[in-house]
């Protein structure tokens, strides 16, 4: 884990406050037709917002709960030809850079104002405290290592990857060994063993899609599990199709992951996902040679090869 | 709205003695209910041997009991191709067995009262779906009284309580009243005759069913109006819904855009809910056989009114956000007299967004 | 019979039997006429391959061989050009890649590496192909059936 993980709800604030301003001007010229950022919603949860006014602008928040990884509502404005701002972390750059390399919406029509970070909450976690020690939490940014975004724990892109503007100065980067822990725990297992326990995890899934849906790796115009014709996803929410569904899946996005955990985060069910993803960005990583494979690059691991890529182990 | 139904039988089931009585129950009946899977509680067929592992400390399930009466995927025709004698080709369907009497066991007051909410659409009417009769018809509801509202409860913002008994065959009362389950047992209350049958059942007196002692009559009365007193603070907050009338003029309010924009467009809601009912059709099968089910769909998904030929009527996010929350507040209140909505407080806990009943419920009030 | 088991019996595999079923992916212009070359020198080879004509190794999608076991095989193979003789030129070197990892994404989900095969087999290549088609039935074959994945209702 980074060592400089930390909240820090003063500084925050003030980002929060430049963020309005920014925001605000930016409306206010008419340089950006909307802002996507975050207001607040239920109980303090941060939610996506498109602010399409200076006065709107003042809606947005920053503070430690800002989880939610924006970057896919892009996708809901296409229609259109204004520009558009949003506000991004590192991880939020991640998953803006994944949008944007998978070339899903033109940079040109963004306005990207960055924040560097040391630390987001998961608002689970800390909304489900009671209000006194909640309050407390989201005032002096003390609390443990356990109520950090799972991310935030093998983050070592804290800085924005991409930005037309920055609120706050850069923060120190770290690198981080990829390490995959719970990869190497199952690899472990016997392959039959295995089977079992992704098919008994897998029967907890309602096949809800949120997953897929706040995945920025998954933003195909429609998606292929979605079609009647081919059938490739069975309409049955049993077993051997919710298989099919994850592991076809994370094979899709595989290469093409920036590890965010957010998949994990939203099921409602409390499916480990990123067991499957992590896996294949191991092998990709040691098979290809791929340094940060979850920064997002113009060409992804599959989407090329190299002539001395080796042949398909077992096979002649 | 005031409730005081008259029990056709009370019992007395000891906290301990649970275990042995649905493993009874289990003999004859396949048991539903609450149990933690990694952390989280949920609702499904207890395994055999998972009957003293049923939880009923946790509020709800993150998953609703609908289950019990309308399956995520349910088969309902079987076909098969052979040939006969002559080589001539015969086609054959079956109905699939619904399978054993279930019994849904300690499920909150709020998702029985849901049941009765899916009874009304698939059982009156102009049409009676056979499949979920079938099923239904086998099928004995369970609840606990609610020992504490969880945050998100809002069950008396639609009239209902804690110690609710509507739609409920049977209903456990914490034998101290509210509060954690301090007791040792629970007051087994049974309000029509299948729940009585449950009872009385051998099995359940063999399990350790008792009478209730004579003497604790009045005590029992006082516990169950303590769980009927019960408020929760969601609920409390927020007032009685009424708001089906207003929305009859709300339809083109630009309110729909704006909050529908930070929706994912998943089914989490739809899922998790014990009152969305909408299912799709489809087929699977090999070659010369194969079975039609029906699965539940979302009117979140995009795709969901798409419709052969491929026009899809709703292909904007604000158009189903709109719809759900119109289904849920005025159409099913228009064709039924009462909201599609239980106050059961899932959708609060498990939307990645928030966006969620009462949040628009409160936000209708204020347009 | 519980409702969240699934009601109708596991789906009948196609093939009943202790015969293994293999069901290969071959590329139009190598593998494809390699094993007809096979086929036209009346090579002696076991039946138990179902072949699937595709343009191109590439154009295999690794869900086809995740639903071919979905689906009830015991084993997959695909088979493409040789490496710079592609008829796209470049599409087996994605495809070579893809399968890679696929291979190792297979055995983490439980299912024996064993069971799925890359081949790069040339038009000219009956021989080879009549044998990889030999080895690969025998090796499949002593796996016995793969394990299922479930009722697909």
């Amino acid at each position: 884990m980074p060592k400089n993980l930390a909240v820090d709800p003063k500084k925050m604030k003030e980002t929060e406050t430049a963020l309005r301003a920014e925001a605000g001007k930016l409306l206010g010229e008419g340089a950006v037709t909307a802002f996507l950022g975050h207001e607040e919603g239920w109980d303090g949860l941060p939610v996506p917002f498109f602010a399409a006014t200076a006065d709107e602008a003042k809606r947005l928040v920053w503070n430690p709960l800002v989880a939610f990884n924006l970057a896919k509502h892009l996708l809901d404005r296409l229609d259109g030809e204004g520009k558009l701002g949003i506000v991004v972390n590192g991880c939020g750059s991640l998953a803006l850079n994944r949008i944007l390399k998978d070339r899903r919406f033109p940079r040109e029509r963004l306005h990207v104002v960055g924040v560097p970070c040391t630390g987001v909450l998961d608002p689970d976690k800390v909304l489900a405290l009671p209000d006194a020690e909640r309050k407390e939490v989201l005032q002096s940014g003390k609390v443990g290592a356990e109520f950090f975004l799972k991310r935030c724990g093998w983050c070592d892109a804290p800085n924005p990857v991409v930005y037309d503007s920055l609120i706050g100065d850069k923060v120190p980067e770290e690198a981080v060994p990829p390490l995959y822990p719970r990869v190497a725990e199952l690899e472990a297992m016997k392959a039959e063993e295995r089977l079992a326990y992704f098919q008994g995890l897998y029967e907890k899934c309602i096949r809800c899609f949120a997953c897929r849906n706040v995945c920025p790796a998954c933003n195909c115009r429609e998606c292929s599990l979605d079609q009647w014709d081919p059938l490739w996803l069975g309409r049955a929410a049993v077993p051997s199709e919710q298989l099919m569904y994850h592991f076809i899946r994370a094979f899709d996005v595989a290469g093409r992951c920036i590890r965010c955990g957010e998949c994990e985060r939203v099921c409602s069910v409390g499916v480990p996902l990123m067991e499957l993803n992590d896996k294949l960005m191991k092998d990709i990583t040691e098979l290809f040679g791929v340094q940060r494979p979850h920064v997002p690059a113009d060409i992804e691991p599959l989407g090329q090869f190299d002539m001395g890529d080796p042949d398909v182990e077992g096979s002649h | 709205m005031a409730e005081s139904p008259v029990p056709k039988a009370t019992r007395l089931v000891t906290k301990a003695g649970l275990g042995a009585w649905l493993a009874a129950l289990a003999a004859d009946n396949t048991v539903m209910g609450p149990v933690m899977v990694d952390g989280k509680p949920l609702f499904r067929a207890l395994a055999a041997g998972q009957e003293g592992d049923v939880d009923l400390e946790s509020v709800h399930t993150v998953n609703s009991p609908k289950v019990g009466v309308l399956p995520q995927t349910e088969p309902m025709v079987r076909y098969r191709l052979d040939k006969d004698s002559g080589g001539a080709p015969t086609l054959s369907t079956e109905a699939p067995d619904s399978g054993p009497p279930v019994v849904v066991f300690g499920v909150r007051p709020c998702d029985a009262v849901a049941i009765e909410l899916l009874d009304k659409v698939f059982l009156t009417g102009d049409f009676v779906d056979g499949a979920y009769k079938e099923r239904r018809d086998k099928v004995t509801v369970v609840s606990v009284a609610c020992p504490v509202p969880a945050k998100s409860c809002f069950c008396d913002s639609f009239g209902l309580t804690p110690g609710a008994s509507r739609g409920a065959d049977v209903v456990l009362y914490g034998r101290s009243g509210p509060g954690k389950v301090e007791g040792d047992a629970y007051y087994a209350v049974a309000y029509t005759d299948r729940g009585e049958a449950l009872l009385g059942s051998a099995g359940s007196k063999a399990a350790g069913v008792a009478d209730l002692p004579g003497t604790e009559g009045q005590k029992m009365e006082n516990a169950i109006s303590s769980f009927r007193a019960l408020k929760t603070p969601l609920g409390d907050k927020l007032g009685r819904i009424d708001v089906a009338g207003k929305l009859d003029g709300l339809f083109e309010n630009p309110y729909w855009e704006k909050i529908s924009a930070r929706c994912v467009s998943c089914g989490t809601c739809t899922f998790v809910c014990p009152t969305c009912y909408c299912f799709g059709v489809a087929d699977t099968g090999a070659a010369g056989q194969g079975v039609r089910f029906r699965y539940w769909d979302s009117c979140k998904f995009p795709q969901f009114l798409t419709m052969a030929g491929g026009h899809n009527p709703r292909p904007a996010k604000k158009m189903r956000s709109r719809q759900r929350f119109m289904h849920k507040l005025n159409y099913y209140h228009h064709r039924y007299g009462e909201y599609l909505c239980v106050g059961c407080g899932r959708c609060v806990e498990s939307c990645p967004v928030g966006l969620h009943l009462p949040l628009v419920a409160g936000d209708v009030r204020g347009l | 019979m519980t409702v969240n088991e699934p009601v109708m019996a596991e789906s009948e595999p196609v093939a009943v039997g202790r015969e293994p079923l293999i069901v290969g992916f071959l590329c139009n212009w190598c593998s494809y006429a390699g094993a007809d070359s096979a086929g036209t020198g009346r090579m002696v080879q076991p039946t138990n391959v179902r072949i699937i004509r595709v343009p191109c190794s590439g154009r295999v999608n690794p869900r086809f061989i995740l639903r071919a076991f979905q689906r009830g095989a015991d084993g997959v193979l695909v088979s493409g050009c040789h490496p710079n003789d592609c008829h796209y030129s470049t599409g087996n070197f994605f495809a070579r890649r893809r399968l890679m990892v696929l291979k190792r994404y297979l055995e983490y989900l439980g299912i024996d590496p064993a069971r799925f095969e890359a081949h790069w087999v040339s038009a000219s290549e009956g021989q080879k192909w009549a044998e990889v088609v030999r080895s690969m039935s025998e090796r499949v074959k002593a796996l016995g059936p793969a394990p299922k994945f479930g009722s697909l209702v």
